[in-house]
């Protein structure tokens, strides 16, 4: 799941993108709003976490253009403001989601889990259960509902895991995968991810993911319910 | 208190009167003096025309009456007169009667003699030879209706004095208050400055006040600059905390602290405290320094959905966000106050409330009352002092910092209200903000 995270404080940036990695999101960090700007747009991002005192440009002016081109990710709004009428304002904008500094960072994470959810139609919760297979968040581990045994993934395999249930309808091609799964300084290697679903396939059944030859992959669910 | 107006006033009605006073026996005086010149050459007039009267010559004893002016023969007319021809017995004018005139050395008396019938009368000498006589002349006039009539002028003169005084006091009362208008409106805007509606002093004053305006005016600009530098030092300030503190919680999550969960929360509690203190002080900086001007005024009409909006995002289709009762075009208190004081209380009743958190707004004669209940738990009667005074949280587990409701008490505090709990109809917690109205010199 790729995240654009804007913030120009380095020390709680790189907090930050520790946090986020830990919690399987590949970081695109940009400190200057004018940067952040353009790469939001050309980026495949699935979820954005902006500072407004941004040098450059001002955080909400950054959103409003957002909204303005049509950019329909959701957006947390993280800032030192924290009064009701200037969280009124940054919703108003277009932010999906406020959160005033100093935060607990479970908390961001549970609002970022429940911001992807409500995206996807889901009821923001920590675990996602689809077709028969529960991803729990927080502990990362799968389990299919079968055979009502938790399984340990790693950061990628979770990743991999949570973008396919997040669109169990589709069929998934490889490069969009890596486009969600890797920020974009990071070495993309298409045999990775084959690597990781072989992985994946092990801990949970060949039938968890379906390759669809030539276009990509789909959740395939519990096959055995 | 000093009146300006009332030492004027004395100083002039004293010094007018005293120029009155001055004036009046000044010119009495004169006119006196004037008088008695006058009145000596007559004398002198009527003893040069009784010694060449013809009869003095043939029997120097008596003078025929018939010859002489009828007011020296009419008994104590005023005019009289007395001629000494060597020793010889003196010749009288009949008009006085027994009455003993003295003679005086030479010319006219200096003051005035005594006569009959308390007249006082102005006497004159002279010495005159003829042939071998030595006469003596006197003649003597009653000074006493010039004396009435100077006592009557005094009178008159000190009278016209006194009203001329008056009538002066009264303009220069007038010139002052016309003088000191600029004065009034002065008053009003500092009034106005009183009360946060202006920064600066701006009516034209006249040159005597307009150094004094001037060095006020200085002073002011003074203060607000220094006022702002503090209030945007201790905002900025405020502002840069967060960021560090909001580092220093994602460093206190650390898995390697886990191993030493006294530390852990011995270090999260004092970021709290931190927190907690650097909220009350930005909400206290900006309190100091909120004019309710009418724009930035509470229009619930206007602001409250928006709000409840942004509450309904938060807490999600799961909680009801209602709101009833009156509604006010516009509330005499700032939007960015009510609407933290309000989002605070629905916030808490959102994530205490089962399915619904209510907004009741009323207007009473004396006070707005807003009231905020939800269906949730509640909190136990003995609980909720704690509550209020520590502003604290009681559930550890509800998310948020626990800083609601102290904000709450801090914005109700600056403008004289309270916030009170209590049970609610719902079943959950009650809690009520009672705003009296500013006066209405503020809200106009």
């Amino acid at each position: 799941m790729r995240l654009l995270l804007v913030e120009d404080n380095v020390p709680l940036a790189d907090e930050l993108n520790a946090l986020f990695s830990r919690n399987g999101y590949a970081v695109d960090w940009y400190t200057d709003g004018r940067d952040a700007a353009t790469m939001a747009v050309k980026e495949p991002y699935d979820v954005i976490v902006l500072d407004l005192g941004l040098p450059g440009r001002p955080g909400l002016s950054l959103l409003e253009e957002w909204r303005e081109a049509g950019l329909d990710i959701p957006i947390l709004i993280l800032t030192a403001r924290s009064s009701w009428s200037e969280r009124i304002t940054g919703l108003r904008a277009g932010a999906d989601d406020y959160l005033p500094k100093p935060f607990h960072p479970d908390e961001l994470i549970l609002r970022l889990q429940a911001l992807v959810r409500r995206r996807h139609g889901q009821r923001p919760s920590p675990t996602l259960a689809v077709a028969g297979v529960t991803l729990d968040e927080n502990s990362q581990t799968a389990m299919r509902d079968s055979e009502g045994k938790a399984v340990s993934l790693t950061r990628a395999e979770f990743a991999i895991m949570r973008y396919l249930m997040h669109h169990p309808e589709h069929v998934i091609p490889k490069d969009r995968l890596l486009d969600h799964l890797y920020d974009s300084e990071h070495d993309r290697n298409p045999n990775v991810v084959e690597v990781h679903i072989n992985h994946l396939r092990q801990k949970l059944g060949r039938s968890i993911i379906v390759t669809q030859r030539g276009q990509g992959y789909r959740f395939g669910g519990d096959s055995t319910t | 208190m000093m009146s300006l107006t009332r030492r004027l006033d004395m100083g002039l009605l004293l010094a007018s009167l005293v120029v009155m006073l001055l004036l009046a026996q000044g010119s009495v005086l004169l006119f006196d003096y004037a008088t008695r010149d006058y009145l000596g050459e007559r004398l002198q007039e009527d003893a040069e025309s009784l010694i060449a009267n013809p009869q003095l010559e043939n029997s120097p004893q008596r003078l025929d009456p018939d010859t002489l002016r009828a007011s020296f023969n009419r008994v104590y007319s005023g005019h009289y007169f007395l001629i000494q021809i060597d020793d010889l017995p003196p010749i009288r004018s009949r008009s006085l009667w027994d009455f003993q005139i003295k003679p005086h050395s030479q010319g006219l008396s200096h003051g005035l003699e005594p006569g009959p019938e308390d007249q006082k009368l102005l006497v004159w000498t002279g010495q005159y030879h003829r042939g071998t006589h030595e006469i003596q002349v006197t003649t003597a006039l009653d000074y006493t209706p010039v004396t009435y009539r100077l006592f009557w002028l005094r009178w008159s003169i000190w009278g016209l004095g006194g009203a001329m005084a008056g009538l002066l006091v009264l303009i220069q009362r007038r010139v002052i208050r016309l003088g000191l208008k600029p004065l009034d409106r002065l008053q009003q805007e500092l009034a106005q400055l009183h009360e946060g509606e202006r920064m600066a002093l701006e009516t034209p004053m006249p040159a005597e006040i307009s150094p004094v305006v001037t060095e006020l005016n200085h002073q002011l600009g003074r203060i607000e600059q220094v006022l702002n530098r503090s209030r945007d030092g201790i905002a900025n300030l405020g502002h840069a905390l967060k960021t560090p503190l909001a580092v220093m919680e994602a460093l206190l999550s650390r898995e390697e602290l886990n191993q030493h969960p006294d530390i852990k929360k011995g270090l999260q509690h004092r970021l709290d405290d931190i927190h907690r203190l650097v909220e009350r002080e930005l909400q206290r900086a900006r309190l100091d320094t909120s004019e309710v001007s009418p724009a930035a005024r509470f229009r619930p009409e206007h602001d409250l959905p928006p709000l409840l909006d942004t509450l309904r995002e938060i807490h999600g289709p799961r909680i009801r966000f209602l709101c009833l009762g009156d509604k006010p075009a516009s509330l005499p208190w700032d939007r960015d106050e009510l609407l933290e004081v309000l989002g605070n209380l629905l916030d808490n009743a959102g994530k205490w409330a089962a399915s619904q958190a209510r907004l009741t707004l009323h207007a009473e004669e004396h006070a707005m009352r807003l009231q905020v209940d939800d269906d949730g738990p509640g909190i136990a009667i003995e609980h909720r002092g704690d509550v209020l005074n520590r502003g604290t949280r009681l559930d550890e587990q509800v998310s948020g910092h626990g800083l609601g409701l102290g904000i709450v008490e801090q914005i109700v505090g600056h403008h004289g209200g309270t916030l009170t709990l209590g049970e609610s109809n719902l079943g959950g917690l009650s809690a009520t903000i009672t705003l009296p109205w500013p006066t209405p010199k503020l809200a106009g």
